[in-house]
């Protein structure tokens, strides 16, 4: 019997999916503290 | 009439979004248009992927996550602990507890449908930052929701479904569509970004800013 080889997925082409362009002016300074992932600038 | 809208997204866990909370409070109290100001407040999700029901100590989380030891992630937030003080915030830490975060914005979303939602994300961020309070826990939720005014049965019916759930993504969906990748952020008349807990100064100088181009443009 043969057997067909495991499908491969292709690597997820991140140009798909680009980080979104704010459409907002930015005010502020840019060093603020924020958290992001999960972790927050100490 | 309100001519200033405000949307803050932030997370019940995150310690610079209760110092970004004070200081724009701050900045309010000498904004000569307060009174036409409406503060929208919306869900982010610092850690989505935080398994649900999994809690462990936020001096853990972090050390695992900047892979330092917990003795060192504790020196790291004393900074972070001593500005929230200069904004009359007790952080405690050392006594927080990291929990997925969803059930506590599916309560914030209920709280906000009785005009509760700004009380509620103030009594979430207190409770989580300041008094060790487990805001994942069923009971803690309604109870804290109920210090806010939001009746009971209707917090534990929430929490019994999934209820919000959608809202809270759709907040989060928000937030990506408008380049948000930190909290706190806040966004003026849906036109101008301030991003993180800026100085008290600098939110009154874009609330005078935003509320010029909304007089200007409106």
């Amino acid at each position: 019997m043969t057997t067909l080889p495991d499908p491969v997925e292709p690597a997820p082409d991140d140009s798909l999916d680009p980080a979104p362009v704010s459409p907002l002016v930015t005010l502020g300074e840019n060093t603020a503290p924020v958290c992001a992932d999960g972790v927050c600038a100490l | 009439m309100s001519s200033l809208r405000i949307d803050i997204w932030s997370d019940v866990v995150c310690p610079w979004c209760y110092i970004g909370k004070r200081r724009l409070e701050s900045a309010l109290a000498r904004f000569e248009h307060a009174d036409e100001v409406d503060v929208h407040w919306h869900s982010f999700q610092l850690d989505p992927s935080h398994p649900k029901g999994h809690r462990e100590p936020v001096f853990d989380t972090l050390a695992k996550k900047v892979g330092a030891p917990p003795a060192q992630v504790r020196q790291m937030t004393g900074q972070v602990t001593e500005l929230a003080a200069a904004e009359g915030l007790t952080y405690a830490l050392d006594r927080a507890i990291s929990v997925n975060t969803i059930d506590a914005h599916r309560v914030s979303h209920l709280a906000a449908k009785h005009g509760l939602g700004g009380q509620m994300h103030e009594r979430l961020l207190g409770a989580h930052l300041g008094e060790g309070e487990i805001v994942d826990d069923p009971d803690t939720l309604v109870r804290l929701a109920a210090e806010v005014g939001v009746p009971e049965d209707e917090t534990r019916k929430v929490l019994a479904s999934d209820a919000y759930a959608d809202a809270v993504q759709a907040d989060i969906r928000e937030a990506r569509g408008l380049g948000i990748t930190g909290v706190p952020f806040f966004v003026l008349n849906r036109a101008y970004g301030v991003s993180g807990a800026q100085p008290a100064d600098t939110f009154l100088s874009a609330l005078r800013t935003a509320r010029a181009g909304a007089v200007t443009t409106g």
